[in-house]
């Protein structure tokens, strides 16, 4: 009895442990982007990414992709990211459900399980290495990503289905340790999941795991980028379609009609001398823990619940609302007397994906298989340490019962902990501008609290400009590539 | 053997168990080191479903050249043997890989056999000679350095899952140009499909 309680500490002491760490760099990482220290988020993530653990890699090596991005380290950030991809394809060559993982994960929690990444996080993946590719010029490399990115979101699909169908598998294994479904018919259990997860359940993600971000890149690409053949010319028009059906942005259903027209041989070909801004601002949801009484179907009046611990998102209330896009006068006002035409008036960015709600809608998706293994693992390790506790009472040693008593208490605090891993530097909103390219090629861009920025833009027909925000008052980052 | 004894070998034979099934799994799972030589084109490469493997670009580039030999496209030819330049192959995949890997494989073969020179004009430029021609502005400014063909290609796949089976089918497409009249001389396909399962449950 004395050995089962030592292990059950050695086992808390180990979870602890490795908890805290992940939390702890998660938070320290976040504050930096917050607070535009970029490159040493980007150092921290580069360094996590490389000691992290099996479980966790994916997680850092996209945070070091995403950071290097801001920084401006377009070639660090793609290196990453390739690595990242890497990670993904090892992950999916790996049957579904890996045994020793799960069996980690029984006795500590669901964050000792590896992170796959969500479909979401891996749209995003090759949305980003799309961006890194051209900004870097390679435009042979970022069709790749971006046919990358669409078939990651039939994938997500897929992957949903085969999480539900384990789901109920793990469900009626379990029957015989644990009644999942008698729980969550439980009145105050349900009630108190109710509040937990109003928010989140009350945003709705887009059709089919689709990011309209990714979607709307893909038809600009093909249609400034492609080859001009009546295959790309198609693909944008499509891609292009669904992002204004889906957002109902004006610039989207624009170029939608413009790729149509060049397809059906009625447009000459795609508007130039035009410039697109892509505005990523703040920063997408995090998980934070919940403590919610679960009921335990042992008998005994004495403990009918027990507190276990899940995930539930904390949504970001701070970011700079909007990009306004102003020409810049070429020098100053024009000599007395001139007439000088008026500048013409700002434009500024809408939204074309909502990450809160993409993030939201994973998450949903995931929730009845989190509740339910939490709900089992709950239940099994509090009727464990039940029968641990009631066995050594019987054998009435003073010793052997706080042996058991402090092991198990031990082992049940450290051990409840919710997976609480998550892309931290996703933006919380993509959103996107359309304007001719002013005659001067000069652009400034203002959130309102960070200071403005100025820039010229390169020889080019087809500009596109990205500007990142990661807080309200962080200092915007800049970055060109020309699509054609 | 009394009830105290009995509950400590029962406790030692579970810990000892779980150790033994954890140091199987961790020898499971280690990497084989030991490296050896396999044919490149031989059947003990490695397979991948999500991935284009090198056997696969050997695969599509001996039965395309293989139907471009046959098609005797060069016959009419102003000149012998004619001068073939390589336009882009545009990979249209979800996955980066080395082009010019296929490329070079056609282009050693294309000289080994003989029936064709291979131009010095590559990528955009003959692209761009490939465009003209098909615009009919090539033939006017030929000259002695300029291809008589243009061959182009682009790597397109598709992807289909039925419960645990994937499957991806690596589909490469040519065409040959005749820079004279812009005409495509021959075209070609070469389809590659593979199909792997999953298991669902694994260490």
């Amino acid at each position: 009895m004395r050995n089962v309680a030592k292990l059950m500490l050695c086992c808390a002491l180990f979870a602890a442990a490795g908890c805290s760490s992940y939390e702890e760099r998660a938070f320290e990482f976040e504050g930096m982007l917050r607070s535009g220290r970029y490159d040493a988020a980007a150092r921290l993530a580069a360094g996590e990414a490389r000691d992290a653990s099996d479980a966790d890699r994916l997680l850092w090596q996209l945070e070091s992709g995403a950071a290097n991005r801001i920084a401006g380290d377009f070639r660090a950030s793609a290196a990453r990211f390739a690595d990242a991809l890497e990670t993904v394809r090892a992950w999916d060559r790996r049957p579904d459900t890996l045994l020793s993982a799960e069996a980690l994960a029984t006795l500590n929690n669901m964050s000792s399980l590896p992170y796959r990444g969500t479909g979401g996080d891996r749209i995003l993946l090759s949305t980003y290495q799309a961006l890194n590719h051209l900004s870097l010029g390679e435009r042979d490399k970022a069709r790749v990503a971006l046919n990358l990115a669409l078939e990651r979101q039939k994938e997500a699909v897929a992957a949903n289905a085969a999480r539900i169908e384990q789901t109920q598998n793990e469900t009626r294994a379990a029957r015989g340790n644990y009644d999942v479904g008698r729980a969550e018919r439980d009145g105050r259990f349900a009630g108190a999941l109710d509040n937990a997860y109003g928010e989140s359940r009350a945003l709705r993600g887009y059709a089919d795991y689709v990011n309209p971000f990714s979607v709307w890149l893909h038809g600009l690409f093909f249609l400034h980028a492609g080859d001009g053949s009546a295959s790309d010319l198609e693909r944008a028009r499509i891609s292009l379609r669904r992002a204004a059906e889906m957002t109902g942005n004006a610039a989207a259903r624009e170029d939608a009609e413009s790729a149509a027209a060049v397809a059906a041989g009625t447009g000459a070909k795609p508007p130039a001398n035009v410039t697109y801004v892509i505005f990523e601002t703040g920063l997408a949801p995090v998980r934070e823990q919940v403590r919610i009484d679960v009921p335990l179907f042992i008998a005994t009046t004495r403990v009918p619940y027990v507190g276990a611990a899940f995930p539930r998102l904390r949504f970001r209330r701070h970011f700079a609302n909007t990009l306004a896009i102003s020409t810049v006068a070429a020098g100053t006002a024009g000599a007395a007397g001139s007439a000088v035409a008026p500048p013409p008036p700002p434009v500024s960015t809408e939204r074309i994906a909502n990450v809160d709600a993409i993030v939201a809608a994973d998450f949903n998706n995931a929730l009845p298989s989190v509740i339910a293994r939490t709900l089992i693992n709950a239940g099994v390790k509090a009727a464990a340490s039940y029968a641990v506790n009631e066995a050594s009472a019987r054998s009435r040693n003073a010793g052997v019962q706080l042996a058991a008593f402090v092991g198990t208490f031990a082992y049940s605090y450290a051990t409840t902990g919710a997976d609480l891993r998550a892309w931290h530097s996703l933006p919380k909103e993509f959103q996107i501008a359309k304007l001719p390219t002013p005659a001067n090629r000069r652009l400034r861009l203002a959130t309102g609290a960070a200071p403005f920025v100025e820039i010229t833009l390169d020889p080019g027909e087809v500009n596109v400009v990205h500007v990142r925000s990661p807080s309200e008052t962080a200092p915007l980052t800049v970055s060109q590539f020309v699509l054609r | 053997m009394n009830k105290n004894n009995s509950n400590t070998l029962k406790t030692t034979a579970a810990i000892a168990g779980a150790a033994t099934v954890l140091a199987l799994a961790l020898a499971g799972c280690s990497n084989d080191e030991s490296a050896r030589y396999v044919d490149t084109k031989g059947r003990e490469t490695v397979l991948n479903v999500d991935q284009i493997n090198i056997q696969d670009l050997h695969i599509a580039a001996g039965n395309l050249l293989d139907a471009l030999f046959k098609a005797d496209v060069f016959k009419n030819a102003p000149r012998k043997p004619p001068v073939l330049a390589f336009s882009a192959i545009v990979n249209d995949t979800t996955e980066v890989f080395d082009v010019a890997i296929l490329l070079q494989k056609i282009k050693d073969s294309v000289t080994r056999s003989g029936k064709a020179k291979i131009s010095a004009v590559v990528g955009t430029q003959a692209d761009a000679l490939a465009q003209q021609s098909q615009g009919g502005t090539a033939a006017g400014v030929r000259k002695n350095n300029t291809p008589d063909f243009v061959l182009r290609g682009k790597i397109t796949e598709l992807a289909a899952r039925a419960g645990r089976t994937r499957q991806k089918t690596y589909a490469f497409h040519f065409d040959v140009i005749d820079v004279a009249d812009g005409t495509i001389a021959w075209t070609g396909d070469e389809e590659i499909t593979k199909q792997g399962r999953k298991s669902s449950v694994g260490w």
